[in-house]
């Protein structure tokens, strides 16, 4: 019983993570930034993808 | 605290990227090779009680307002008036980045001019006099070497020096007054196209006499190593071989060198420690079945076959930044544009094409340097064939299975096969949907630098950590998805031969049919891959370690390799792989193609279009190695 309880409860916390997650990535990817963009990237740190000003 | 606002304009690759991050302790990106920087940034310096704003501007060799980068900075200086413009100039190329210096003053911008890589001035025995320099331009001159940090606190101590001045209290008439007076005399505000000759002629007549007075280079110009290197990198027969045998060796550095061995080890770490250990820990805790699965075959599974492949990632990206950093990539960009010229399309569009080959969303972006809009479009529809960091996983799975010991010749293979494809398409549209007249690419060729390690440590561990972080972001999330999704229908949990992924695949799968990968499994694959192409490498991870462990489940690896040799055959493996080499790269990709082409049509289009050229390109692989392989039984049979 005890085991089902933590079950639920680890699988909800994954859930609801990976849910955040994903809903997150996608309005990233939407604006035309990588999946887990931190902005800060050297592979596109000059070309940010918000416009054209960026705070160092 | 007070405020200052400083920006910094200069000629690309005159090292105003390297001056910012000096100053801010920012870590953007700096390349040796021109046109780094296609937006301004923002940072922030404190120097004595001063809150100094530092606006970086996209490099420009002039003010003309022709293409996007020099519309940014003009705009920026005439519109937003900084306090102060620092005009970073190459000290060993004076007679070319003057010219941006002139523009400024023209325009009544504040200047103080740094004058950059000082070291290397004094290397090549040029004697500058800066004094002189700065009297005659009436702007304070400051030798400073941005790359080793040397005169950074100097130039500072002049900006806000600068700023206390008043603008011209106790200012003499200057060489420069006189020339600007005499110009706004004879050319005035005339704006036909002989008056503007004419104002070049008499910008470049007063920098030939400002270096008269104030430059005086060593007797006889000694050939220095960087026109030895170049006579043989750059040359017509030798240049493109050259690229290809540093393209080899980088596949050969990161698949036997150094990126595989270190992958293998860490998937022996996943499949013989991590996953003994969880599964040990989820059984003391009496975990039910269906969450021992979540983890262990979809998080584990999912993350892990991604995350064994970290060490590749960082193998390729410290081999492409020093070949960045070095100044070779610039003669890449520059050896290409005679080959592409030659067919007819744009030699600057290779250098987003070169972008592409780390990730396709700034090479996308990086189209904005191309003056033409159709130019633009065109190369926008070809860039994403260059093949990205996050195929690399897919391509490192398959290899191994299917080519061992050849992992080198067939990944180098599949992108000389994008850039390839990138041509003919390229080609076909410069002929159809753009037709029109070459603008002609002028590029600078920087000298050859030594890369900094700790430059390209930085840019290393920042491409591993961006990995790391999509592993733990899109890619643990769509492994979850994908778990569920293999895990249950609509009636509650099921085999996963009937569960919701199943079905969704068996609805793709014929599309798949005739490029030998009918499977649904592989369906889904490619479906989930849209979202990041790691993707790929996690789902199959998913649904191969589940029917692994439905097995036997003490057969756990992270790689799903056995399974994959029960589903494909080399040929269809390597068609697999050329689809994943040419179809739409991801969300991000599209979401960034949006904003570039700003219409949705376009951005249809160039989606729709790469899936059919990778469904088609790959059918052909995998028909035309069906077919040799007939003829070839047929002659043996014969034989």
């Amino acid at each position: 019983m005890t085991g089902q309880i933590i079950s639920i409860i680890i699988g909800a916390i994954i859930v609801y993570l990976a849910a955040r997650v994903l809903w997150k990535s996608i309005a990233e990817m939407k604006a035309g930034k990588c999946a887990g963009c931190s902005g800060e990237c050297s592979a596109c740190g000059n070309v940010p993808a918000e416009g054209r000003d960026r705070k160092v | 605290m007070t405020g200052l606002t400083v920006a910094l304009a200069g000629n690309p690759n005159s090292g105003k990227t390297t001056l910012f991050n000096a100053l801010t302790g920012a870590r953007q990106y700096v390349g040796n090779w021109p046109g780094v920087t296609v937006e301004r940034k923002e940072g922030r310096v404190k120097f004595k009680g001063l809150d100094i704003r530092l606006v970086d501007l996209p490099g420009t060799y002039s003010l003309n307002a022709y293409s996007m980068e020099e519309i940014i900075a003009k705009d920026y200086i005439c519109k937003d008036r900084p306090d102060i413009v620092i005009n970073i100039v190459d000290g060993t190329n004076l007679e070319r980045q003057l010219y941006l210096t002139l523009q400024l003053l023209e325009l009544g911008a504040p200047v103080v001019l740094a004058l950059n890589m000082i070291d290397e001035v004094e290397k090549r025995h040029y004697r500058i006099d800066h004094e002189k320099l700065g009297e005659m331009l009436g702007v304070d001159v400051v030798p400073i070497a941005a790359a080793k940090g040397t005169g950074i606190p100097a130039l500072l101590e002049k900006v806000t020096s600068r700023r206390n001045m008043s603008k011209d209290a106790g200012k003499k008439l200057t060489a420069f007054d006189r020339y600007h007076e005499s110009v706004e005399g004879e050319i005035g505000n005339q704006h036909t196209e002989e008056a503007s000759e004419k104002l070049i002629r008499a910008r470049y007549d007063f920098i030939d006499k400002l270096l008269g007075e104030c430059l005086k280079k060593a007797d006889r110009e000694e050939t220095t190593l960087t026109d030895k290197i170049d006579s043989v990198v750059t040359d017509k027969v030798l240049g493109i071989p050259i690229f290809l045998g540093f393209l080899y060796l980088m596949f050969q550095f990161t698949f036997a060198w150094a990126g595989q061995p270190l992958a293998d080890l860490l998937d022996g770490f996943f499949a013989n420690v991590l996953t003994p250990w969880t599964e040990g820990l989820l059984e003391a805790m009496g975990a039910a079945g269906w969450l021992k699965s979540l983890i262990i075959d979809g998080i584990i599974g999912g993350v892990g076959a991604v995350v064994t492949f970290v060490p590749l990632i960082f193998a390729l990206f410290f081999f492409i930044a020093v070949l960045e950093d070095s100044g070779y990539m610039a003669r890449v960009a520059f050896v290409m544009d005679g080959a592409m010229r030659s067919i007819g399309l744009p030699g600057k569009a290779f250098i987003p094409m070169i972008i592409g080959f780390g990730c396709t969303v700034p090479a996308i972006m990086a189209t904005r340097t191309l003056e033409n809009d159709r130019d633009r479009k065109l190369t926008m529809l070809i860039a994403p064939f260059m093949s990205c960091g996050a195929r690399l996983p897919v391509y490192a799975l398959f290899a191994a299975v299917f080519f061992p010991g050849s992992e080198t010749n067939v990944v180098f293979s599949l992108y000389i096969l994008g850039i390839a494809v990138a041509v003919i398409m390229g080609v076909i549209f410069k002929n159809t949907l753009f037709k029109g007249e070459e603008v002609p690419f002028i590029m600078e060729l920087p000298p050859y630098r030594m890369p900094v390690i700790k430059s390209l440590v930085l840019r290393v561990w920042d491409r591993g950590k961006e990995y790391l972080q999509k592993a733990g972001t899109v890619i643990f999330a769509m492994s979850v998805v994908v778990w569920f999704l293999s895990s249950y229908n609509l009636g509650g949990p099921a085999e996963m031969a009937d569960s919701l992924l199943a079905a969704t695949g068996r609805v793709l799968a014929p599309l798949f049919k005739a490029n030998g990968f009918g499977s649904w499994e592989a369906s889904v694959a490619l479906l989930t891959g849209l979202a990041a192409k790691e993707v790929v490498v996690a789902t199959l991870g998913v649904v191969y370690g589940i029917g692994e462990l439905t097995g036997e489940a003490a057969a756990v690896s992270t790689h799903p390799g056995s399974a994959l040799s029960q589903h494909f055959s080399a040929l269809s493996a390597y068609a697999f792989m050329v689809f994943v080499l040419l179809y739409t790269p991801c969300l991000a990709v599209i979401g960034v193609m949006k904003r570039e082409f700003a219409s949705w049509k376009w951005t249809a289009f160039a989606v729709f279009y790469q899936l059919f050229v990778a469904w088609s390109v790959s059918i052909i692989i995998y028909q035309g190695g069906r077919l040799l392989g007939v003829i070839r039984g047929t002659v043996l049979l014969i034989l």
